[in-house]
């Protein structure tokens, strides 16, 4: 199936979709632009489809580097003030946000 | 060793050894040029001035007191404004961390510390790194210095333009995709990519966490590998990085090319190519066969999809790594009827165009019955073309190739074509898929504006990378002289 026909879907629904799930409120004119270019896109990113290559068990490194993974155990630290103090709003050590329910 | 006048990180360390300057006053030099050349250049975010003193006048009473300093003490440089400096705003180009001050410093911050660097200022970046023009700054884009209409490149544009224009001998950036080694080439320095996992992405802001590195942007090879080395080596802190401390880089400046095997990947010099571009590498290249190399054409077929699974891999892990920009815990926050109203509006007004562009991509890539199309699909030929790196290093010990496919192009030029302005990073991304290094280094120049020859080597040979390239320093290319710091 050539890349065009794959995207036979309407890009406004679907860029409209992907800034739902990405939270990015997008503008009108933001929106008719990336319509506009998404096709072009999509079908650059296509080519990857002319590699000869089962699709990848995400467990492959290209460095061959193995995760070191720290020791699951807690430890104090000075920064969770400091961290607090980055916070836009914050109620007596909680960082504060609209309601959710 | 190089000859000595051509690292300037020695030269100035010289001055304060024979006490002919004072870290302080090799500071004021700095801020004296950032003065006079950044209100056009736009090079740095912040200048720290105050932190900056402080920190010279501490060695400067080190100095006073007889201590064995070292290599980078007292030497002022900058640092790129997406690697958290305690105490520094920290924007990373972002409206979204337009007041973000890190409570923490960035590993190869504490490392630059440690040894006493003078840091002084945050340099200019397309906003999280995405883009190779620095226009996509939300602070305004940087010039280049040898050609004002023309961009510097991008990301580490200001990195870039502040070491090219003589403010600073050295700066750091990060190369996820090209962001260290195109500004290097478009302003006429050298810049590094270390191999994947060399430098701690520890307290650097994620972009794409399996491509991002740190790296130097110097005006000498011998500066590029001692900065590299203070950064280097393993980090608790980064489970990616390599366990092996990195090597001493002083031998790799005692070798010549003689007997090396050069391989020119015929698939780095594309049908459009800039023809000054591709015939000032063939000479620089020439010259490495005439100094002794063996130079041999070499294939790396796969790499013709470097670019698109580059874009697939990158966009997928920027649109997770930055869904924490949620005005929740840190950065902006836009009021909001709901927290989801509040996620939107904080993200539609925090982001600027190209990273809103690529977070919609990378959701798209990743989604259910596109994931499999895409982002797995990419990931295997990820493997295909680290597997093709691999195979052409049992043939050859680096390779050479042109940093970029054109000169620096004119502002503007590319801003309203996101393919046009992707595809500035064709020759640089192949060496971020496959997690090897690569130096550039300029080795022409087509009038005032600069080319950088590329240097690839295998995984954990940056030593090879530092020898040819002090070679083509010493014997293929003499750059221009910066503007010197301006005279005392």
């Amino acid at each position: 199936m050539p890349p065009s026909q794959a995207f036979a879907l309407d890009h406004q629904v679907l860029v409209k979709r992907l800034a739902r799930l990405a939270r990015i409120g997008l503008t009108k004119d933001e929106e008719a632009r990336y319509t506009s270019e998404f096709q072009a896109i999509v079908e650059f990113v296509s080519q990857v489809e002319r590699v000869q290559a089962e699709p990848s068990s995400l467990k492959a490194t290209v460095t061959g580097v193995r995760h070191v993974v720290r020791g699951d155990t807690s430890e104090p630290s000075a920064l969770a003030d400091l961290l607090l103090d980055q916070a836009p709003d914050t109620r007596t050590g909680f960082l504060k946000v609209p309601a959710i329910l | 060793m190089s000859a000595p006048e051509k690292s300037h990180i020695r030269s100035m360390r010289d001055r304060l050894v024979r006490r002919e300057a004072s870290v302080e006053e090799l500071l004021d030099d700095s801020l004296r040029a950032i003065r006079r050349l950044d209100g056009e250049l736009h090079a740095f975010l912040h200048v720290a001035e105050d932190a900056a003193r402080k920190t010279a006048r501490e060695v400067d009473e080190r100095i006073a007191k007889g201590d064995d300093l070292p290599t980078l003490a007292g030497i002022p440089c900058a640092v790129k404004d997406n690697i958290c400096t305690k105490g520094l705003p920290t924007t990373a180009g972002s409206r979204i961390l337009e007041d973000f001050v890190p409570p923490y410093d960035a590993t190869v911050v504490e490392h630059l510390e440690a040894q006493g660097a003078v840091i002084v200022g945050k340099t200019n970046l397309d906003e999280f790194a995405m883009g190779s023009s620095t226009e996509f700054s939300a602070y305004g884009p940087t010039r280049n210095p040898k050609d004002r209409e023309r961009v510097p490149g991008g990301s580490s544009g200001g990195s870039a333009a502040a070491v090219a224009a003589g403010m600073v001998p050295y700066a750091l950036g990060t190369d996820t995709g090209g962001s260290i080694r195109q500004p290097a080439a478009f302003c006429g320095i050298v810049g590094m990519k270390p191999t994947y996992g060399r430098v701690s992405r520890y307290g650097v802001v994620a972009y794409a966490s399996s491509f991002d590195q740190v790296g130097p942007l110097a005006r000498s090879v011998e500066d590029a590998a001692i900065v590299l080395e203070a950064i280097a080596g393993p980090d608790p802190k980064d489970g990616t990085t390599l366990t092996q401390a990195p090597p001493s880089f002083d031998a790799a400046f005692g070798e010549d090319v003689r007997g090396l095997r050069i391989g020119v990947p015929k698939e780095f010099f594309p049908s459009g190519i800039d023809p000054d571009v591709s015939a000032a590498v063939r000479r620089a290249i020439d010259a490495l066969a005439d100094l002794g190399g063996e130079v041999r054409e070499v294939s790396l077929p796969s790499v013709e999809v470097a670019l698109a699974v580059y874009y697939i891999l990158v966009t997928a892990e920027a649109s997770t790594n930055l869904a924490r920009y949620d005005g929740v815990r840190f950065g902006k926050r836009v009021p909001g009827s709901s927290m989801d109203d509040v996620y939107l509006r904080t993200r539609g007004a925090g982001f600027g165009p190209d990273v809103k562009r690529r977070v919609l991509l990378g959701t798209f890539v990743l989604s259910a019955g596109y994931a499999e199309k895409y982002y797995r699909k990419a990931a295997a030929a990820r493997r295909v073309l680290a597997d093709d790196f691999a195979k052409v290093f049992q043939e050859v010990d680096v390779l050479a190739c042109p940093a970029t496919p054109e000169l620096p192009f004119r502002l503007g030029e590319k801003t309203s074509d996101p393919l046009k302005m992707y595809a500035s990073d064709v020759l640089t991304v192949p060496v971020n898929v496959a997690g090897v290094p690569a130096l550039v280094v300029p080795c022409a120049a087509v009038g005032a504006l600069p080319v950088g020859l590329q240097l690839i080597a295998a995984a954990g040979r940056e030593d090879t990378l530092l020898r040819v390239g002090a070679a083509v320093e010493n014997s293929v290319f003499e750059a221009a002289a910066p503007p010197a710091l301006e005279a005392r």
